[in-house]
């Protein structure tokens, strides 16, 4: 898959970006990452139907994360899911909105996020990340 | 190797890329250990040049949930036709990451079972030294029909 964002040479992802855009909003930012059908990762989450997985949600947040603090993807690692609750599935041509805010505790990050489609809630997740090192 | 479990492709729903459960390796009433393969044969397609190579920490959450969703089709009398859903979790704590060349090891607990959720608890673990890599306080995953995947409502 080619991608116009900058990733670091070091980065653990996964093999999809899982963003599309962020905008920085007081507090935190904004996100947004369309479910594609046809990208190659998703071809098996299900065969019958494409649906976008929980833990992907979380890798778009940790995706999300890295632009909003250095401008290029895989430099932060996820600590802690504190919580998280999916109540609506993401689903082929649905674009998630992430609401995200952001704080500090010593040198980890926590963010409270919620998603949406539609203009429903899909997710909510609260995760506590750390820089790489 | 003798295989004395059913294969995880065969209960779970999943095609390629997205399966992360090689084997079933132990199953007693209300526990499992399942088994998925770190190989850079696959983590080249995640990591492009990055070393040492490790598998990423919301795949091993996702192999994870695969593991329990293992667990509770196992245990169904009818598993076909249901699927595991995941609907929330808490305490959900990133230790470490298994590295190319281990197994991760998930060993996973119902600790409640009604006929739409099952709770879970457990830890993953990296066969190189046995480190746990994931620690998993509660896992509540939604059982549905599998037709019901299109519905709204559902949880991913």
């Amino acid at each position: 898959m080619t991608t116009t964002v900058p990733i670091r040479a070091d980065a653990r992802r996964l093999p999809l970006v899982a963003v599309d855009h962020v905008e920085a909003v007081e507090g935190g930012f904004v996100g947004r990452k369309k479910v594609v059908r046809d990208d190659p990762y998703l071809a098996g989450h299900f065969p019958s139907l494409t649906v976008y997985p929980g833990v992907f949600l979380i890798e778009s947040l940790q995706q999300m994360l890295e632009l909003h603090l250095d401008g290029a993807l895989g430099g932060v690692e996820l600590v802690e899911v504190g919580s998280a609750r999916f109540s609506r599935p993401a689903l082929a041509d649905d674009e998630v909105l992430f609401e995200v805010a952001v704080d500090r505790d010593g040198d980890r990050l926590v963010t409270k996020a919620t998603c949406s489609t539609r203009g429903q809630r899909c997710a909510r997740i609260v995760a506590t990340w750390r820089h790489r090192t | 190797m003798s295989q004395t479990h059913p294969d995880p492709g065969d209960l779970l729903p999943y095609g390629y890329p997205a399966l992360h459960v090689d084997r079933i390796a132990r199953h007693t009433p209300g526990a499992m250990e399942a088994v998925k393969a770190v190989t850079y044969h696959e983590l080249d397609s995640h990591l492009g040049t990055a070393r040492p190579g490790r598998f990423p920490a919301t795949l091993t959450l996702e192999s994870f949930l695969q593991a329990c969703g293992l667990l509770v089709l196992q245990e169904s009398e009818e598993a076909d036709g249901q699927l595991l859903i995941f609907g929330s979790a808490r305490g959900v704590r990133v230790l470490g990451a298994a590295g190319a060349g281990e197994l991760l090891v998930h060993s996973v607990e119902l600790v409640d079972r009604d006929e739409e959720t099952a709770t879970f608890t457990g830890v993953s673990r990296a066969s190189g030294d046995g480190r746990i890599v994931l620690e998993v306080e509660r896992a509540i995953t939604l059982i549905r029909p599998a037709g019901s995947l299109g519905d709204p409502e559902s949880a991913a």
